[in-house]
C-alpha cells in the first residue's frame, strides 16, 4: 500500500472521530440545554437561550407567551438586537417595584442585568440577563403582574383605611367596635366622640367591657334586647335614658350591627353607635304635653257640662220640694231624684279620678273570668228585658295583669255603650279566652310579648259604627250621643286605661251590623292571687290559699276551735272575741279581708250590727253568721237578734265538714245563689240606712 | 279629754271644716248617730286656740283634710305637739294611698274617705272609742 493511501485513511478516521466528538458535544450541549429548558418550563419562567454566535438558540414556551413578537424573528435575532428590544419596552415609573426587586437581586448572584418591561399584552415582566456555564447568554423573563396587583391593593387599602379612619373620627356620634367572640365583648376601637361621651381617654376605653357599661344605663328589657341581639349577630336599635338632669333628660340612641366579612364567615366583631337624641326627645315631650293640655281642656269642658246638668237637676228638685213641704210623698219622690243625681255625680268623679291617675296602684294579677262574671248581676240590672246578655269563656280561669277596678270600669263602659247602640233591643255577647298570635291586631305594639295576651270581646248587634267615626272613636271627648246624654269620657278613658296596663283595644264594625270591641290584656304567668282548691264533695281536699277571714266569737274555746279549723283550710285568720275588737282589728289590717265569720249573739256589739258596720267599710267581703237560730242559742240572750233576710248562716254546733263546705261555696263563687244572697243582703242594709 | 266615754252618743266632738254646708252636713250626720255635743271651727288656727283653752271639753276632733290657710295635716301636726293623745278622725276626699299613709304617719286615730255613709261613720267612731279605751 502506498503512503498516500495510509494518510487518506488516517485523515478519514480522524474526521470521523471529530464528527463523532462534535456530535457528542452537541448532544451534550443540547442535553444541558434541555435540562435547563425543562427547569424553566416547569417554573413558569420565560427563557431565551442564545448560542455561541449570540443568535437565539431556544425560546421556551413561556418566553413565547410573554413575548409573542419574538417568535416571529427568533431565528434571526441576535443578542444585541434582543437587548434593543428590551430597552424599547422598559417600563417607566415602576421604580417602586424595581427597587423592591433590586434588593432581592442584590442578594442573588446569577444575573448581571435586569429591568422591568411591559409586554404587548400589558403584562409586566422582569428581564434578567446572564450567562450559562457554557458562556452563552441566557435571558429569563418573570411575570410580575400578580405581585404588582397585590402591592397596589395593599397601597389602596392603606390609603382608604386612612380616609375611613378620618371620617369615623370626625363623626359626631360615638362609635365603638367590640369583640363579638369573647363573652365580655370588650372594646377594640373607639372614636373620639365616644371617648368624649364617656369622658375617658382612649387608653382607658379600649379593653373595657361594653356590656357592663350598658347595664348601668339600660333598663332590664333594653339590656336583654341588646344582649340577645349581639349574641344572635343581629342588628338592633334602642333609645336609652342615660341621665336625668335638673332641667333636661339625656337620651342616647344605641345602634348595634355585626361586622360581617362575607357569606358564611364568623362574625368577629360588632359595631355600636351612640347618638345623642336628647333634643329630639325633649321636643317629643313638649309636643305630647301640649297635646295633653288640649285634650284636657276638652275634657274639662265636657265635665263641666255634665256637672251642670246634675246640679241643675238637684237644684230644680230642691226648689220644687220647697213648694210641697206638706206633701211627704212628693218630697220623698223629689229627694229620691236628688239622691240619684248626686250618685251620678259621685260616679263621674270616681271615673275622673281614675282617669287622672298616672300610674296604676299595683300590678295586680286578677282572674279575668272571675272579675267579668262578678259584674254580671249589676250589668243585667241595667239592661232592659229586650237585651239578651251572654258571657262565655274558653278557659276556666284567665290570669291577667290588670287592676281589678280598671277592668271592671272598662267592661262596664263597653257594655253600656253596646246597650246604647241598641235602643230597640238586641243581643250583647261577651267572650273571653287566650289570644292566638294571629288574632292580635296589626298596629298593636309589643305583639310578641312573652306570655302573650288574653282577650275580652264585647259584641253587639246594634246600629254599628261607620268608617269615618271609627277612626275618631277613641278621641277624648268625642261622642255621638246627644247633648246631655253622656260625656264620651268612656271610650277615651278606656283606651288610656288599657294602654296604661300594657294592653290594647281594637274595634271593628260595619254600619248597621253591630260592633265588636276587643281588648287584649297581658297574660300573667303567675296564678291569680287567690286560689280555691278542692271540691265540695271532697271536703278534706278544700284549700283556700291566700284568703283572709275575720272571726268574731265571744266564747274562748269555740273561738280557738274555729280558728284551728280555718287554719287547716289554709286561710289567714284574724280572731276577735267581741264585735268591737273585730272592728278595731279590721281597721288595723291593711290587706283585703275576704270573709267575716261572726257569732250572732255577743255582748256590747252583736254580730249583726258588727256585720253592718263591717260591710260599710269592706263591702267586698263575704259574711257568714254562726248560729242561724237565736232561739237555739245557749239561752242567754236578752234581745232577739234578727238576722237580715238572705243572710248566710251556719247553725251551731257544726263540724269541720260543714264549715269547710259553706266557706268553700261562699268563696269559690261557682254558686250563683250565693252571689244573689250577698247582693240581697247588701241591698237590705243599704235601703235601711 | 273628758271622763271615760262609753257610748258614741256621749262623745263631745270638735268639728273643723271650712265650708259651711259641709259643716252642716257633718253636724246632721253626727246628730243622726245621737251625737249632739258638737263644737265647730272654721279653720285650723281657730281650732288650735280652742283646743288650747278648752281641751278637756272635747273627746274627739273630726277634721277635714283639705282646707285653705292651714291644711288638716298641718293642723294635726301642730296639735300633736301639744296633745299627743287627742283622738283625731281625718276626713279625706283624696282616694290615693299616699294621703292615707301621710295621715297615719302624722298620728291620726282613724280616717274616713268622702263620700261616706252614716253607717261608715258609725263604724269609725266605734273604732275610735275602742282605741280611746285602750
Amino acid at each position: 500500500m502506498s503512503l498516500f493511501l495510509i494518510t487518506k485513511i488516517i485523515s478519514f478516521v480522524l474526521l470521523a472521530v471529530a464528527v463523532v466528538v462534535l456530535v457528542l458535544m452537541r448532544k451534550r450541549v443540547k442535553a444541558e440545554n434541555k435540562t435547563l429548558t425543562d427547569m424553566m418550563d416547569a417554573s413558569g419562567i420565560g427563557m431565551v437561550l442564545f448560542d455561541q454566535d449570540d443568535k437565539i438558540a431556544h425560546l421556551n414556551v413561556h418566553a413565547e407567551r410573554f413575548l409573542p413578537e419574538l417568535t416571529a424573528h427568533s431565528r434571526e435575532m441576535t443578542f444585541s438586537a434582543f437587548m434593543d428590544f428590551v430597552f424599547d419596552r422598559a417600563k417607566e415609573g415602576e421604580e417602586g417595584l424595581s427597587h423592591s426587586i433590586q434588593g432581592e437581586f442584590e442578594k442573588s448572584q446569577q444575573s448581571g442585568f435586569y429591568d422591568v418591561i411591559e409586554t404587548c399584552d400589558g403584562r409586566l415582566c422582569l428581564v434578567e440577563i446572564g450567562k450559562t456555564t457554557s458562556g452563552n447568554h441566557i435571558v429569563l423573563l418573570t411575570d410580575l403582574s400578580a405581585r404588582k396587583q397585590q402591592e397596589e391593593r395593599v397601597s389602596r387599602l392603606t390609603r382608604s383605611n386612612f380616609e375611613l379612619e378620618q371620617a369615623v373620627q370626625a363623626m359626631g356620634s360615638g362609635i365603638v367596635i367590640c369583640n363579638a367572640l369573647s363573652g365580655e365583648h370588650n372594646i377594640l376601637y373607639a372614636n373620639k366622640a365616644f371617648c368624649d361621651i364617656v369622658a375617658l381617654p382612649l387608653e382607658e376605653v379600649v379593653g373595657q367591657k361594653l356590656l357592663t357599661w350598658l347595664k348601668s344605663f339600660c333598663d332590664e328589657d333594653q339590656y336583654k334586647k341588646i344582649l340577645s341581639c349581639i349574641r344572635g349577630n343581629d342588628s338592633c336599635d334602642v333609645d336609652v335614658l342615660i341621665a336625668k338632669l335638673k332641667n333636661k333628660e339625656i337620651w342616647f340612641n344605641i345602634k348595634i350591627t355585626p361586622i360581617t366579612k362575607g357569606e358564611g364567615q364568623v362574625v368577629e366583631s360588632f359595631l355600636a353607635i351612640f347618638t345623642d337624641i336628647s333634643e329630639t326627645k325633649a321636643r317629643e315631650a313638649t309636643l305630647m304635653q301640649s297635646q295633653k293640655l288640649e285634650a284636657l281642656g276638652q275634657l274639662a269642658a265636657g265635665i263641666a257640662h255634665d256637672f251642670n246638668n246634675i246640679l241643675s237637676i238637684v237644684d230644680g228638685y230642691a226648689q220644687i220640694a220647697k213648694r210641697y213641704l206638706d206633701d211627704p210623698e212628693k218630697i220623698s219622690d223629689y229627694l229620691d231624684k236628688i239622691d240619684q243625681s248626686s250618685k251620678r255625680g259621685a260616679a263621674l268623679t270616681k271615673q275622673m279620678l281614675i282617669f287622672s291617675r298616672h300610674k296604676i296602684m299595683e300590678d295586680k294579677v286578677i282572674d279575668m273570668v272571675e272579675t267579668i262574671h262578678d259584674q254580671e248581676p249589676l250589668l243585667r240590672s241595667i239592661l232592659s228585658g229586650n237585651v239578651s246578655f251572654t258571657i262565655s269563656e274558653q278557659s276556666k280561669a284567665l290570669p291577667v295583669i290588670c287592676a281589678k277596678d280598671a277592668m271592671e270600669q272598662v267592661f262596664m263602659n263597653l257594655v253600656i255603650n253596646a246597650r246604647d247602640a241598641m235602643p230597640q233591643g238586641g243581643s250583647i255577647e261577651v267572650e273571653m279566652g287566650v289570644a292566638e298570635p294571629g288574632q292580635l291586631p296589626e298596629d298593636m305594639e309589643n305583639k310578641d310579648r312573652e306570655g302573650g295576651y288574653s282577650y275580652l270581646r264585647v259584641r253587639d248587634d246594634g246600629e254599628g259604627i261607620d268608617e269615618k267615626t271609627i277612626k275618631k272613636i277613641f278621641d277624648p271627648f268625642f261622642t255621638t250621643k246627644e247633648q246631655g246624654k253622656g260625656t264620651g269620657l268612656g271610650l277615651s278613658m278606656i283606651y288610656g286605661r288599657v294602654k296604661e296596663i300594657g294592653g290594647f283595644i281594637d274595634v271593628s264594625s260595619t254600619k248597621g251590623r253591630g260592633a265588636t270591641f276587643e281588648i287584649f290584656f297581658p297574660t300573667s304567668d303567675k296564678e291569680p292571687d287567690k286560689v280555691v282548691e278542692g271540691s265540695k264533695s271532697d271536703v278534706e281536699s278544700i284549700r283556700l290559699k291566700g284568703y283572709t277571714v275575720l272571726v268574731a266569737e265571744d266564747e274562748a274555746e269555740l273561738l280557738a276551735l274555729v280558728v284551728d279549723m280555718l287554719e287547716k283550710m289554709g286561710m289567714t285568720v284574724i280572731s276577735a272575741s267581741n264585735g268591737d275588737e273585730a272592728l278595731m282589728k279590721q281597721d288595723d289590717f291593711e290587706g283585703q279581708i275576704d270573709l267575716l265569720l261572726t257569732d250572732v249573739v255577743m255582748p256590747e256589739l252583736d254580730g249583726v250590727k258588727l256585720a253592718e258596720l263591717f260591710h260599710s267599710l269592706r263591702p267586698d267581703a263575704k259574711i257568714i253568721f254562726m248560729s242561724g237560730y237565736p232561739a237555739m242559742e245557749r239561752g242567754a240572750m236578752h234581745n232577739a237578734v234578727n238576722l237580715p233576710k238572705h243572710a248566710e248562716f251556719l247553725a251551731k254546733p257544726f263540724d269541720y265538714e260543714q264549715l269547710a263546705r259553706i266557706i268553700y261555696l261562699k268563696l269559690s263563687d261557682n254558686d250563683g245563689e250565693g252571689r244573689k244572697k250577698d247582693e240581697a243582703m247588701a241591698a237590705y242594709w243599704d235601703t235601711n240606712d | 279629754m273628758t271622763d271615760k266615754v262609753s257610748e258614741i252618743t256621749d262623745l263631745k266632738v270638735l268639728l273643723v271644716e271650712d265650708q259651711a254646708e259641709a259643716r252642716a252636713m257633718m253636724r246632721n250626720m253626727l246628730a243622726e248617730l245621737g251625737i249632739t255635743q258638737i263644737f265647730e271651727s272654721k279653720d285650723g288656727r281657730e281650732a288650735l286656740e280652742f283646743v288650747d283653752s278648752a281641751f278637756d271639753f272635747i273627746d274627739l276632733i273630726v277634721c277635714d283634710w283639705n282646707m285653705p290657710n292651714m291644711s288638716g295635716v298641718e293642723f294635726l301636726r301642730q296639735l300633736r305637739t301639744v296633745d299627743p293623745n287627742m283622738p283625731f278622725l281625718m276626713v279625706t276626699g283624696r282616694s290615693d294611698i299616699d294621703s292615707v299613709a301621710e295621715a297615719k304617719a302624722s298620728g291620726v286615730t282613724a280616717y274616713i274617705r268622702k263620700p261616706f255613709s252614716p253607717v261608715q261613720l258609725e263604724a269609725k267612731l266605734r273604732i275610735i272609742l275602742q282605741r280611746m279605751a285602750a
